[in-house]
């Protein structure tokens, strides 16, 4: 687009739009898996969602960009459809509302785009509760990620889950 | 900015609709071809009122540095050139779509008209909602190709 360096200028000017850098490109903890390839980062987000509703989601998180988001498409009171922006803290109150249910999350088609730091993640997932064999349901997931120097990060989740009526096209199934 | 936003959308009436997430990319270089002084109401239009639109900017130290702009932001830097013209084409696209969800991802070529040198290519990641009438971009992803990183030749045609 070869707009940036203006934008630059005009960032460091007026303060907007803004701006994150990556200078310092953050270690993953040692505890939580590695992102260091797309492969990775897909597992790193079966393991951070999976798991406990109430778990510890620091793991979770440090898939997290800072502006991250994590938006389901839902369906409006006047039959339009609008996507529901969910922060990480958003996201994180949403599952512990789920109680006591373990959930159970995999990525089971994955294609990906990438060039540079940005990539794209067009992934169908399956999530089951409480059993790991038992009945899915399905969706799929739009995922932009950034590379920050170290590793992968999310920027962008935007997920639309399976219904009865539209099932996933066979070509997004395994 | 928000009462030029305002009126920018009213005029979004002319803006033809996307129905079809494959006429997406065509209609988006339609809205942002031409001077920086004429109407953006197509390319706000485009977007949804909460989209972003994140760039990622290499260093000449090889760190990078997200620019993140909302969609007033976005056209707002096209506004600050009205002097200056754009032109921009698709050397290739990828389309995935499930119902209200779709991701586009392009290549981008820029001059300042078509048979101006080119003066970048890079990579447009697209995020899209089908609000029921129209597709309509919830976040844009981009960042340009350098010298010392070339886009992969899968990447600058489409298949024949």
């Amino acid at each position: 687009m070869k707009r940036f360096l203006l934008l630059l200028v005009f960032a460091a000017l007026v303060g907007a739009p803004s701006l994150f850098a990556q200078a310092s490109p953050s270690a993953v903890p040692a505890v939580c898996p590695p992102t260091t390839t797309l492969d990775e980062l897909i597992k790193a987000i079966d393991a951070g969602v999976s798991g406990p509703a109430g778990k510890d989601r620091a793991c979770m998180r440090e898939l997290l960009l800072p502006e991250a988001r994590l938006s389901p498409i839902a369906k409006a009171a006047d039959g339009s459809f609008e996507p529901h922006i969910l922060t990480i803290d958003g996201w994180i109150e949403g599952v512990k509302k789920r109680g006591d249910a373990v959930l159970y999350e995999h990525q089971v088609k994955v294609s990906s785009d990438v060039y540079g730091h940005v990539a794209h993640l067009w992934s169908t997932y399956e999530l089951r509760l409480n059993k790991p064999d038992g009945e899915p349901v399905r969706g799929i997931n739009s995922i932009q990620a950034v590379y920050d120097g170290k590793r992968w990060r999310i920027l962008d989740i935007l997920w639309q889950a399976e219904t009865p009526d539209l099932p996933v096209p066979a070509k997004y199934l395994p | 900015m928000l009462v030029v936003t305002q009126i920018l959308r009213s005029q979004a009436q002319d803006c033809k609709p996307v129905s079809d997430i494959h006429d997406f990319v065509r209609v988006w270089n339609d809205a942002v071809i031409g001077p920086g002084s004429r109407s953006h109401a197509c390319t706000l239009h485009l977007l949804t009122p909460d989209a972003r639109i994140t760039g990622v900017v290499m260093g000449k130290d090889g760190k990078s540095t997200r620019v993140v702009e909302s969609p007033e932001e976005f056209v707002g830097w096209y506004r600050k050139h009205p002097t200056e013209t754009f032109w921009e084409r698709t050397l290739h696209s990828t389309v995935e779509t499930y119902e209200n969800v779709a991701r586009v991802t392009r290549t981008y070529e820029v001059r300042d008209s078509e048979t101006s040198p080119v003066k970048a290519i890079g990579i447009e990641d697209f995020q899209l909602i089908f609000d029921g009438t129209e597709w309509k971009a919830f976040a844009m992803l981009w960042q340009d190709a350098s010298p010392g990183k070339p886009l992969p030749e899968r990447y600058l045609h489409d298949p024949k």
